[in-house]
């Protein structure tokens, strides 16, 4: 489904991805492993197409991202690739029901109690990401990139949230850069080093 | 969503729409004494009855007449100045409040016009709604002038030039706030901004 061929990605001179490549299947819960700057979140950004600046070929579905426009490639990611981040991606002038009805009215899906007209602006950082997550996860997407979404969580979200997206991950592909040793075996692994 | 993007940008910058307001509401009344007219005055009234009486007396202090009119046009002009710094100002600080949101939208592919474009056109929609309200004010304005003038002569009125100075505002406005609303989401500024923030 995702083909990286022959990437290289420079920052300046800082050279992040030399001749990186990867293909990834179409469903399935990997974990993108290793140190600060080696450019996991680098390589998220490149694969929800917000990055384009690089040379190699990315392939999606077995067409490359480059020759979508800008707007094809804005349909793509709102149809198909959710991007979540560690706190989140609500918006802040939206409650906590319009976030979780925006693009899906019929989205029922709740992994944690809150009151539907409080503003996001209020939650935690756990309570936004749970509720990001069910957003999300809502829409049911074929690809989702995840960027240490799991850091903030205790240890008893972290069971749920982990269950859920390998439940999720039966139907989707799921990529999460990650530090968090409690979940390194719970998954498949990607090392990236600097400088691939 | 565009609903909740104009609620928002009202609630959020309605304190710039008021100090707009008065800005546009002082560039009227300006507006208004920079035409005054002293020909029309003069043929539609009589201007040797007014020239010993206390109206012509109450023209010259206001300094509409004559030369001294041109007084008006530096304060115009200031005034403009200062407003066309304002919109940087308001452009600058709609940008910090609303550019997590925007991003945020980018990210998770929602268009240009839906986004971007969508928090530009509801603050386009308050200055409206600023410029508009302005009028009121300013038409009180030429009825208390009247009602202190107590002079029977037609001095200043309300000039459909308005509208020409809120359309030429408007463009103002957008030309000034567009770059807010294009360049930081660029991708890699977008890209940028999300890796500080997220």
């Amino acid at each position: 489904m995702i083909s990286l061929k022959h990437i290289q990605k420079k920052f300046g001179f800082h050279v992040v991805f030399n001749d990186f490549s990867l293909s990834l299947p179409d469903r399935g819960l990997f974990l993108l492993v290793g140190d600060n700057g080696c450019g996991k979140s680098t390589l998220l950004y490149l694969l929800a197409g917000l990055d384009d600046q690089y040379k190699g070929e990315y392939l999606l579905n077995g067409k490359d991202m480059k020759s979508f426009t800008e707007n094809q490639i804005d349909n793509i990611r709102r149809k198909d690739i959710g991007l979540l981040f560690s706190h989140g991606n609500l918006f802040s002038f939206m409650n906590v029901e319009e976030n979780r009805k925006f693009d899906l009215p019929t989205n029922n899906i709740r992994f944690v109690d809150l009151e539907e007209s409080q503003s996001v602006n209020c939650l935690s950082g756990g309570e936004e990401l749970l509720l990001s997550l069910s957003n999300e996860l809502g829409k049911r997407k074929k690809i989702y990139l995840f960027d240490e979404v799991t850091s903030a969580l205790d240890q008893g979200n972290l069971i749920k949230v982990m269950d859920i997206l390998k439940k999720q991950s039966q139907e989707s592909l799921i990529v999460m850069a990650t530090h968090d040793k409690r979940i390194m075996n719970e998954a498949h692994q990607i090392k990236i080093e600097a400088n691939n | 969503m565009n609903k909740k993007i104009i609620k928002s940008v009202f609630s959020t910058e309605w304190i710039y729409g008021l100090i707009y307001g008065t800005f546009a509401f002082l560039s009227y009344c300006l507006l208004s004494f920079l035409l005054f007219d002293e020909k029309r005055v003069y043929s539609e009234y009589g201007g040797e009855s007014m020239i010993n009486g206390k109206d012509y007396d109450f023209i010259d202090i206001l300094g509409v007449k004559g030369i001294a009119r041109q007084s008006y046009i530096l304060p115009f002009f200031f005034l403009m100045v200062a407003t066309i710094v304002f919109f940087f100002l308001w452009s600058y600080l709609s940008y910090r409040k609303h550019c997590n949101d925007i991003s945020l939208m980018r990210v998770r592919g929602i268009s240009k016009s839906k986004s971007q474009f969508a928090f530009l056109r509801a603050r386009g929609l308050l200055f409206l709604f600023a410029s508009l309200i302005s009028i009121l004010p300013y038409i009180l304005f030429i009825f208390a002038f009247y009602w202190v003038a107590q002079t029977k002569y037609i001095i200043i009125h309300f000039t459909p030039w308005v509208f020409l100075l809120i359309f030429i505002s408007l463009l103002a406005f957008l030309i000034v706030s567009f770059p807010f609303y294009t360049k930081p989401y660029k991708k890699d500024r977008l890209i940028r901004f999300l890796r500080e923030n997220y």
